[in-house]
């Protein structure tokens, strides 16, 4: 039984994560702003969650096999660490002093994030409430 | 986690934003003064702040910090005034190299960054409590 409540909170766990480590890179951002030749990092987002969706078994999207001569798609243990790559963003505007941090991207992308991060917050919450519905009845 | 290194970074770029605050008052507050040095007497040169990011971990997420505080390299003015005891023979002083307007404007700017940082600090805040309250 364990495992399965497991299993219903690692998919919101991993994501968590991620976008913890990226509110940190933007906020690493936003901090470097005036830092000489500083380049602006971030994740490629929609990347790595593609991937984290492939790589993990229990959260891969299937589809039924109503046929026998359907295919089972291939899956591939991967460690979750490697996943997401840091990258600098690649942007045409670099000022004289050889830094790429555009303070307007930054701050709208730190707000993003943050919500989104509140919203799996309120996903896992209510996650444990139906679940308390159900023990308790 | 990482959140909480959040902290660690806004509050070095903190120290850093406000160190550069604290030598342009310098700067503004000496826009004036001579410095008297082994009998002679020279005008106020200005400081600047260089930043430079260090690494706090090993993927590219850096805080800030004060790499060194270098010397303006403006020209100095010279200035007519030959009621100063400290002018020359021919009536001229130096004055210091300080632009007060490039003072004040970087000021604003350091500011501003000092309070982004403090945006920064209060959303990661806010963000470490609302996932403390899971559950409840």
């Amino acid at each position: 039984m364990f495992e399965k409540i497991n299993a219903m909170f690692n998919l919101n766990a991993h994501l968590l994560n991620l976008y913890a480590k990226r509110e940190e890179i933007l906020s690493s951002n936003i901090a470097n702003s005036e830092t000489p030749h500083y380049k602006a990092m971030d994740i490629n987002f929609k990347d790595t969650f593609q991937k984290m969706l492939r790589n993990n078994k229990n959260f891969r999207i299937t589809l039924k096999n109503t046929s026998k001569n359907h295919l089972t798609s291939k899956t591939k243990e991967n460690n979750n660490h490697t996943l997401f790559s840091i990258q600098p963003i690649k942007t045409k505007n670099i000022k004289i002093n050889g830094n790429t941090v555009d303070m307007n991207r930054e701050r709208i992308e730190f707000i993003k994030n943050t919500l989104k991060y509140e919203e799996n917050l309120i996903f896992i919450k209510n996650e444990i409430k139906n679940m308390m519905l159900v023990l308790k009845g | 986690m990482s959140l909480f290194n959040i902290l660690n970074i806004a509050g070095s770029a903190m120290t850093a934003q406000s160190e550069k605050m604290n030598i342009i008052a310098t700067n503004l507050a000496n826009a004036e003064s001579i410095i008297h040095k082994n009998g002679k007497y020279y005008p106020y040169i200005g400081k600047k702040v260089l930043f430079e990011s260090y690494n706090l971990n090993e993927k590219g997420v850096a805080g800030v910090q004060v790499k060194k505080i270098i010397h303006k390299k403006n020209p100095i003015q010279m200035v007519y005034d030959p009621d100063n005891p400290l002018s020359n023979s021919k009536g001229y002083i130096l004055k210091s190299n300080i632009n007060p307007i490039t003072e004040t404007i970087e000021n604003i700017s350091a500011s501003r960054a000092y309070q982004a940082n403090i945006e920064v600090l209060k959303t990661a805040k806010n963000m470490i409590l609302k996932t403390l309250s899971i559950g409840e």
